[in-house]
């Protein structure tokens, strides 16, 4: 039997009229899809740009960043001795090559800028596949020792240093005061191994340390074919402990098994490993699982609106059918009010995707644009839209093609019969209450869950607010054991603190060398089986007033702690109250897991208050710290800060000046602690901004679409109203009467969200802290006060205007 | 003609609807329609009315204003004594309450109540009646259209013919002073229409005032007085039977 024409001129007329004669439906519907499915496009696309999108570089996926656990971050640097051991034996992958960056001070002309250098080994280069748009990228010659000093340069540098300059080559520039001579410019989009924007070979005493110290690389590779990051993690940790081993940095009788099981190294991309750590990885587990609540409210909202609509038709469906339509036929004109809502608002939803995703590129270029990886660069791609059309065709088909079928495959007389003029039909009402429940249900578990990392994204960000002490200018120093010897370097180290402590610029100064976080054992506990503890331990050499970290009890380090003289060392007040939590720490002694070859048993001498500065994260302030005198545990990477009370820039220059005149080389980067610690947290901020902003929005789409779903059941029932009005129902019996039954709708949906999300908010409060609560009470509280406001609007305005018409104009409306 | 009413005329004692010089002008946005004109109409208690007249001629507009649904544009009108032009819509709500039962050509059940609660319905806008009372009345009105063994049923559990017994249950289950039919036979079929024809004027015969509007001729030759529109204007009103 032919089927006839499946979709007429007239038809479409009548979709453009349907459309046409509820707008205000029509417009929040399109709204609804267009600002959700925008937003849920901009989460995803932020995330996956910033989480799992291939590098741009040659067969990127299989380029690798090469990791410990040992840090803060996840993707923690290696001892630079340690990788070259581990480098010989690893069989999953090739091209290994490690580098090490650092902000260096680029002098042209009269011209002096700071830009990100990275220290490498020239075969980076091949391994990112990308040759030098002039001259040349580094060579294996370049690294010899005493080979000609040479810099390839970055296109932004060679635009904006060197004018362009097409005559760059072979120019002489000064990097961190010593001339280098510029052998290549670099392509526009090469930026590897994330932002850098010049290169530099590595030294000796990275590529090829002959003593296990403190100096740490980066390690980069491409996995093998046959290899997977999984695979390539578990034969790089296997050989990562292997090493440890074999070379103790730790006593074995405090330990050093345990210790070194609880270390790792692991194959990680590079932007995971660049997002890292425990705040990036809850920053991007928060971005996720917001684009995931977005996407869920947004399928929900839409849904529930167009199944709405098309409810509303069912009459209209079955009396077509009884009329004698084709199944195709009445199937197609069924969705194509609905197709055009979700091809209109998809459309919409991109170009706002687009639109914002522009903004935030723009955003961070202007903000944090030496902060942002070469692949950062937020886009909708492809594989975006592809799931937007098929998210686009699916929603159709739930909330069109299936009610459709059922109607007109089922029993279209009785859908006829049912009901009278002055309400919807049974089942449509009934339908139409089911759906606002549902959606309030599921809406409000979202906003649950929402709620419960909303108030943790909020509390964070207070966090960020809380900086370390103002007016400290810092740098970083690292005093080559081939050039200084122990003694030379303390009094190196000593020399720069005294000339500091008597330049009128400064009010103190401190120096600080971490020694990472260790196991440290009272001495009356060990060979007792007590639990050791762990705490930051850091070689000191100057006032600890200045860093925050006050003293409480005993005495500050002074001139009499010499190498020869009894070890002794100053603890937090947080560890001292978890180690002697009734007694005074003071002439207690402490055994730290740290280099055998120097005392490791030591008398603390005094107590200071916690302090957030040296060696931490703000979002894991752990306050357990162990302060050694630096004369008796040297330390030559190191940290120097002095504290100034005038202007910043004649801090910079006297503080450059001093360190310049102690003889250390190379120059040094100075920089604020503040700014340097506001910088560290700008990303996240923004970051946690904007999923703040995103979460805010989701529940805007959230109001939007109960609103649209509550009023539209209202509209529904005018003649029901009417009918009521005729029967002599007062105005404000209807409007008590609508309002309690919506309540009654929302508040059983919220009841059965509230079942289903109990023991996860119980399991999030028990746990919780009162800084955490007192965030997201008032947070649970407002946003059920704004749900139950906008339920309230929803119902009372369209009420109204029905009630404003006379009884007649309801109970013949249509 | 019988009935007929000047614009300034006050309440007479035992008429329930006066309607004085009563016009009704719809307004667009370049056309005006006078749906009514000038009418002028007294119904007595105990009377049945029937108000006849091809489609358009003013009858449902005429039925909604006596039934305070709709407001006239000029004239007077008169309800058990209320000049509904003072009224505010509370006192209005209260006046269709208590003096009026409506029965619409389409029903107009509340598909989600059942038949007991879609009876009890006016009986819940009553502020001093108490449950136990709305309970009696609203089994006895489902007695006299006899439907008390339906009472859980929902409307669409019943035929056309059944869901316009229960919506004249619901008219007259409050004792309202006047009974509002529009077209009530309109969606039925003959053997449907007749029962409620045949209940209607049992209804009367017991004391319910009934105004009906109907095209159908033979419905309202069966009514006790006989009023024809055309163009909006009251052409016939002829008593068919003496009420006395």
């Amino acid at each position: 039997m032919s089927t006839g024409k499946v979709f007429t001129l007239s038809d479409f007329r009548y979709t453009l009229r349907l459309l046409a004669n509820r707008p205000a439906s029509t417009i929040l519907s399109i709204l609804v899809l267009a600002c959700g499915l925008g937003l849920s496009i901009f989460t995803v696309t932020t995330a996956t740009t910033f989480a799992y999108k291939d590098i741009p570089l040659p067969d990127g996926d299989s380029i690798v960043r090469l990791c410990t656990g040992e840090s803060s971050s996840a993707c923690g640097p290696f001892r630079a001795y340690e990788f070259s051991q581990i480098g010989l034996d690893v069989t999953s992958l090739d091209s290994i090559v490690v580098s090490s960056g650092s902000m260096a001070n680029i002098e042209s002309n009269s011209l002096q800028v700071d830009l990100i250098t990275t220290a490498t080994e020239w075969e980076m280069f091949s391994l990112a596949g990308v040759n030098a748009y002039m001259g040349r990228e580094l060579r294996e010659y370049d690294q010899d020792t005493e080979a000609e000093p040479v810099i390839v340069i970055g296109y932004d540098s060679w635009q904006s240093i060197f004018n362009n300059d097409p005559n760059i080559l072979d120019q002489r520039i000064r990097v961190n005061g010593s001339f280098r001579r510029i052998v290549g410019v670099m392509p526009e989009e090469y930026k590897f191994p994330a932002n850098s924007q010049a290169w530099i070979p590595l030294g000796t005493a990275k590529s090829n340390p002959l003593v296990n110290d403190e100096t740490f690389v980066t390690g980069y590779a491409r996995l093998r074919d046959g290899y997977t990051r999984k695979k390539a993690s578990a034969e790089l940790d296997s050989l990562y402990k292997r090493i440890r081993l074999q070379n103790p940095l730790e006593p074995e009788e405090y330990g050093l098994q345990n210790f070194v099981q609880t270390m790792s190294a692991n194959i990680s991309t590079l932007p995971m490993a660049l997002i890292g750590g425990r705040l990036g990885i809850m920053a991007l587990a928060a971005l996720n699982l917001l684009s995931a609540l977005v996407f869920l409210l947004v399928s929900i909202n839409v849904g529930t609106l167009l199944l709405a609509r098309i409810n509303e038709r069912i009459k209209d469906i079955a009396i077509r059918a009884a009329l004698g339509g084709s199944e195709i036929r009445l199937l197609i004109q069924t969705m194509s009010e609905n197709l055009f809502i979700a091809m209109t608002g998809g459309l919409l939803a991109i170009l706002f995707a687009g639109f914002f995703l522009d903004l935030l590129n723009l955003f961070l270029l202007s903000t944090v644009a030496e902060e942002i990886p070469f692949w950062a660069d937020f886009r909708v791609d492809a594989s975006t839209l592809i799931a937007i059309l098929i998210f686009l065709v699916l929603t159709v088909v739930v909330t069109c093609i299936i009610p459709g079928w059922k109607v007109v495959n089922g029993d279209f007389n009785s859908i006829l019969r049912d009901g009278t003029r002055g309400a919807v039909g049974i089942k449509a009402g009934r339908a139409s209450k089911n759906i606002i429940t549902l959606a309030v249900s599921l809406i409000t578990l979202l906003l649950y869950v929402g709620v419960l990392s909303g108030s943790f994204a909020l509390m964070y960000k207070s966090a960020f607010s809380v900086m370390g002490p103002p007016n400290l200018v810092k740098t970083e120093i690292s005093l080559d054991a081939n050039r200084y010897t122990n003694n030379e370097a303390s009094q190196k180290l000593g020399s720069v603190g005294q000339q500091l402590d008597q330049t009128s610029t400064f009010g103190g100064s401190i120096i600080f060398g971490s020694k990472g976080r260790l196991i440290i054992n009272p001495a009356e506990t060990i060979g007792s089986g007590v639990s050791p503890y762990v705490a930051r331990v850091q070689s000191v050499l100057g006032d600890l007033e200045i860093v925050g970290a006050s003293l409480l009890e005993g005495r500050y380090f002074d001139t009499s702690e010499t190498s020869v003289s009894q070890s002794v060392a100053i603890v937090s007040q947080s560890l001292a109250k978890r180690i002697w939590p009734s007694v005074s720490p003071i002439g207690k002694e402490i055994v730290i897991s740290y280099d055998p070859t120097e005392s490791n048993r030591h008398r603390v001498i005094g107590m200071v208050s916690d302090t957030l500065i040296s060696g931490q994260t703000i979002l894991s302030p752990q306050s357990d710290a162990v302060y050694l005198p630096i004369s008796q545990s040297l330390h030559r990477n190191v940290s120097i800060y002095a504290k100034y009370a005038g202007s910043k820039n004649e801090a910079f220059s006297t503080f450059r000046e001093v360190i310049h005149s102690s003889g250390i080389q190379p120059p040094i980067e100075v920089s604020d602690y503040k700014d340097d610690q506001e910088a560290s947290v700008v990303v996240m901020n923004s970051g946690i901004t904007l999923i703040i902003f995103c979460g805010l929005f989701a529940f805007f789409v959230a109001l939007m679409g109960i609103y649209g779903l509550s009023m539209n059941s209202v509209v529904m029932r005018t003649q029901e109203i009417g009918t009521k009005r005729a029967l002599g129902a007062t105005e404000g019996r209807i409007s008590r009467e609508f309002i309690l039954s919506g309540f009654k709708q929302v508040g059983f949906g919220v009841l059965i969200a509230s079942t289903i999300s109990l023991p996860l908010s119980l399991l999030v409060f028990s746990s919780a802290s009162a800084e955490y609560l007192a965030v997201a009470i008032p947070m649970i509280t407002g946003v059920f006060s704004i749900l139950f406001g906008c339920l309230l609007v929803s119902i009372y305005y369209p009420v109204r205007r029905i009630l404003q018409q006379e009884p007649i104009e309801a109970l013949r409306h249509q | 003609m019988e009935g007929a009413a000047s614009a300034d005329a006050k309440p007479e004692p035992g008429k329930i609807i006066e309607l004085g010089s009563l016009s009704k002008v719809y307004s667009g946005e370049n056309l005006e329609t006078h749906a009514l004109h000038k009418i002028n109409l007294k119904i007595k208690e105990g009377e049945y009315v029937s108000i006849a007249g091809q489609s358009g001629c003013g009858k449902s507009t005429l039925l909604s204003i006596i039934g305070l649904l709709d407001v006239c544009s000029s004239g007077s009108y008169y309800l058990a004594g209320h000049n509904a032009s003072s009224l505010n819509k509370s006192e209005r709500a209260r006046l269709r309450n208590e003096e009026i039962g409506f029965v619409f050509q389409s029903f107009n059940l509340i598909s989600d109540l059942t038949v007991y609660e879609n009876v009890e319905l006016p009986l819940t806008y009553r502020n001093n009646l108490k449950k136990s009372e709305a309970d009696c009345m609203v089994r006895a009105s489902l007695e006299v259209v006899g439907l008390s063994n339906r009472l859980d049923h929902f409307p669409s559990q019943l035929s056309g013919g059944q869901q316009q017994r229960v919506a004249v249950a619901r008219a007259i289950a409050g004792s309202p002073s006047i009974i509002l039919a529009d077209e009530p036979c309109g969606n039925l079929d003959s053997k449907n229409a007749e029962s409620i024809m045949t209940l209607m004027e049992s209804l009367n015969e017991n004391g319910t005032t009934i105004c009906m509007v109907t095209h159908d001729p033979e419905s309202a030759k069966r009514a006790k007085r006989y009023v024809e529109l055309f163009d909006g204007q009251i052409v016939t009103d002829d008593v068919l039977r003496d009420t006395t």
